[in-house]
């Protein structure tokens, strides 16, 4: 009913255009990219999906990871690479919440030099030895690799490093992460549950058959892990991370790789939303924002109806599209409500009949009295024009801003590329908040 | 004489005060200043108003003698009196459509200044009317039929035409409003003028009606006349048409002729280099005639008179240009067709575009 009514003014009165935004909760300064190369060490597109990746950590890890690329300090009150990093962060205006909480890496291609910088939250949580191990891989990494790849290992080492940080910071949460997640070794545990209610968002009856797709999925794919995971919160981390860490420190995966992937539902009343993602092989599929967006729009109908069973079950069978055929299906669409919009066409076409007939009485009377003269103007001599202003008033008001910042609420998509779990494996995956 | 001392303000009615220091006129009360000279403009522009319009001697174009060698009809269903010439048979009033009979008693009328010889004959009349009624689809069936036609007479119907000059002055209120930004404020402007306009207009042959019968909107309706084609009056002209005599006194037709006069001199003073101003109304109407004159003429005209569903309908054909107007009857029938036809056209394609979006979105 409410989509024909929109469908019906967007007949009637011309409806603009949609617009998704990010769903998470904080604040961050969307105007600039986060990989900034002033000197050209890669290509613009490459540039544009290093930025667009960094910038899908923000949410996860309520960090900002800035990357500045540079060839000579141009603040000229800087003076070192510190100063001018500094200055280049607050002066852009990075970071994420209150505290602006990020990390900056300024590489000096002039005198080969780089330094790494912590702001806000992330000063604390980047310890000195994870610190030193970052500064290693990227002075490793740039000896070997083309300058994407340095940079975008980069992102993985620090998103890592810094996922880990926060999770052993972190004092409320449950019993399966270990005691220190950087320490953790990965092992596999075939036999742990493929489906986990923490929530109790299903039924017996439908847990039964949530399981038996589950098993459907892995019979017809023995390579990939399938796991069902929903919580009454998530204690603070961001789903994303969430469901990587429950992945990971419950043992699940098939093979050396640990492939498989995840769907998480968090009931937390200010955090409800879901997130899928993969690792191992399987991070492949998840890494494409086409898939996971078309997952989601499988799955939110059901989850906004409060139909969380319908929901995983829509999004099993939509994932085992994108495993056997290479892509997920559009979601069914509704029949067209011929009743409704009869009634929006005869409203229509009674107005329309209105105008017509209204013209056609028109012309039935060809008839109206002269009030003017004006064919009958022999001639016209004007002698006198004068314009005097009786008064001036000038009044003023103040314009108001457009508030900027993030907005929450629920409806857009939010999807990132390799980014990882506390314990540092890498997975890729997206999600949405109803 | 207004004195300094009478000065008051145009905007508040408060009284100025000159001011030595700019040279201006001051208003204590609103803070408004103003020159000398603009403030002895507005006092002068609105020193009269113009209550009435004097057409003085106005008639003395007119003709004295009357027609001869007519005869007159009479109508004794709605009074009307028609002249033709004594070889014209005339049976139907031209304007209830009932019988008319002679009546001897009665001279030819006022002899008009001019008159505008029928142009248009009864074949272009027929199609005229044929094409008048071709597009017109809530016309009843079977309306209208071309033996009508061939009983109607042309009537020369009375007119007096109107000349004369209005010279004066008239006054104007205006605003403009202008719209700046500057920082974080949005400023706003409002100026209020006074428009002071004088000249001279010159009107030549306004026509009004002089018949009392003649519906005033259906002959005003058919102007323009070419008065190029006007000739000296000559009883000839009358055979084979009617002359309708006139009822109504120039005086009894003034007012019309005034008001159209005044209302195109308010339109052409109060659009002239208003460059920047919005919302001009009249403020003060100090225009005053000269140059008065009035002509009696006899202007072309068919009428054709119908009945439907126990109404009259008349129809007025310009004798000269074949312009036709007048209001025609509608069938309820067809009326209430062509609204469900239209309702179908655009309802039936709407639904379906409505059911197709609803579809794709």
């Amino acid at each position: 009913m409410k989509k024909f009514l929109s469908i019906a003014l967007l007949l009637l009165l011309l409806l603009s255009s949609f617009a998704q935004v990010f769903a998470y909760e904080g604040d961050y300064n969307q105007q600039y990219y986060r990989f900034n190369d002033f000197v050209g060490v890669m290509s613009e597109d490459e540039a544009v999906e290093l930025s667009e990746r960094a910038e899908s950590f923000l949410p996860i890890y309520g960090c900002d990871f800035v990357i500045c690329v540079t060839n000579g300090l141009e603040e000229e009150d800087a003076n070192d690479l510190d100063g001018y990093g500094e200055w280049f962060y607050r002066h852009n205006d990075f970071g994420y919440g209150p505290n602006q909480s990020g990390l900056l890496l300024v590489v000096d291609m002039d005198n080969y030099n780089f330094t790494l910088l912590s702001f806000g939250d992330c000063d604390v949580l980047l310890t000195d030895e994870a610190y030193t191990q970052i500064c290693n891989a990227f002075i490793d990494d740039y000896a070997q690799y083309e300058p994407y790849e340095v940079y975008d290992r980069f992102l993985t080492n620090a998103s890592a490093l810094m996922a880990g940080g926060q999770a052993n910071a972190r004092e409320n949460k449950p019993d399966w992460y270990p005691e220190d997640v950087t320490a953790f070794e990965d092992f596999l545990d075939p036999n742990a549950p493929r489906l986990v209610d923490n929530a109790d968002a299903f039924t017996e009856a439908e847990e039964a058959a949530i399981l038996d797709r589950i098993n459907s999925f892995k019979a017809a794919h023995p390579e990939s892990d399938l796991v069902v995971f929903t919580d009454k919160s998530a204690y603070g981390f961001s789903h994303a991370v969430y469901a990587a860490d429950f992945y990971q420190f419950n043992g699940y995966g098939v093979g050396d790789d640990f492939n498989g992937s995840i769907f998480f539902l968090c009931l937390d009343p200010d955090d409800r939303g879901w997130w899928e993602a993969g690792t191992g092989k399987d991070e492949a599929l998840f890494s494409s924002s086409t898939n996971t967006n078309r997952l989601d729009d499988l799955v939110y109908p059901h989850m906004v109806d409060g139909r969380y069973a319908d929901g995983i079950l829509a999004y099993i069978d939509g994932l085992d599209a994108l495993y056997t055929d290479g892509k997920v299906p559009a979601p069914p669409k509704d029949p067209a409500n011929w009743g409704l919009a009869g009634v929006l066409g005869a409203f229509f076409g009674l107005i329309s009949s209105l105008v017509t007939g209204g013209a056609r009485k028109k012309n039935m009377k060809t008839v109206a009295e002269a009030v003017r003269a004006a064919n009958y103007l022999q001639d016209k001599h004007i002698t006198q024009a004068d314009n005097i202003v009786i008064s001036t008033i000038v009044t003023s008001r103040k314009i108001e801003k457009e508030s900027s910042g993030g907005s929450s609420g629920g409806g857009g998509s939010h999807h990132s590329r390799g980014y990882s779990s506390s314990g540092g494996r890498s997975f890729s995956g997206g999600g949405r908040r109803f | 004489m207004a004195t300094l001392s009478n000065y008051k303000c145009p905007s508040c009615g408060a009284p100025l005060q000159f001011s030595a220091e700019g040279g201006n006129l001051h208003c204590n009360s609103c803070g408004n200043d103003y020159s000398v000279e603009s403030i002895e403009a507005l006092l002068h522009a609105e020193e009269h108003t113009s209550e009435s319009f004097d057409w003085g001697n106005y008639k003395a174009s007119l003709e004295t003698q009357t027609m001869e060698d007519t005869v007159t009809y009479v109508c004794k269903a709605c009074g009307a009196e028609v002249v033709t010439t004594p070889t014209t048979v005339a049976t139907h009033c031209p304007y209830c459509d009932n019988e008319i009979v002679i009546d001897d008693r009665l001279d030819g009328g006022l002899r008009p200044n001019g008159i505008i010889p029928f142009a248009v004959d009864k074949a272009r009349l027929k199609e005229i009317v044929a094409d008048f009624y071709k597009d017109k689809k809530l016309l009843p069936k079977n309306y209208f039929s071309d033996a009508k036609l061939e009983e109607i007479l042309g009537v020369y119907v009375p007119f007096w035409l109107f000349d004369c000059t209005m010279d004066g002055t008239m006054t104007f209120d205006a605003n403009s409003v202008r719209v700046w930004v500057a920082g974080d404020y949005e400023f706003t402007e409002t100026k209020t003028w006074r428009l002071i306009r004088s000249g001279d207009l010159s009107f030549r042959k306004v026509p009004v009606d002089a018949s009392i019968k003649m519906d005033d909107a259906l002959m005003d309706s058919l102007e323009p006349f070419d008065y190029k084609a006007m000739v000296p009056f000559q009883g000839a002209y009358l055979a084979g048409f009617l002359a309708d005599r006139f009822d109504a006194d120039p005086d009894l037709c003034l007012p019309r002729a005034t008001s159209r006069m005044n209302r195109s001199v308010e339109e052409v003073l109060g659009s002239y280099q208003t460059g920047g101003v919005s919302g001009v109304r009249l403020r003060n109407n100090a225009m005053a005639l000269r140059d008065t004159a009035v002509h009696y003429v006899l202007l072309p005209v068919y009428l054709i008179n119908c009945k439907y569903g126990g109404k009259s309908y008349q129809y007025a054909v310009n004798g000269q240009t074949g312009k036709i107007v007048g209001t025609l009857p509608i069938s309820r029938s067809r009326s209430l067709l062509y609204r469900f036809r239209d309702l179908l056209i655009a309802g039936i394609p709407a639904a379906g575009i409505i059911a197709l979006l609803s579809y794709i979105f």
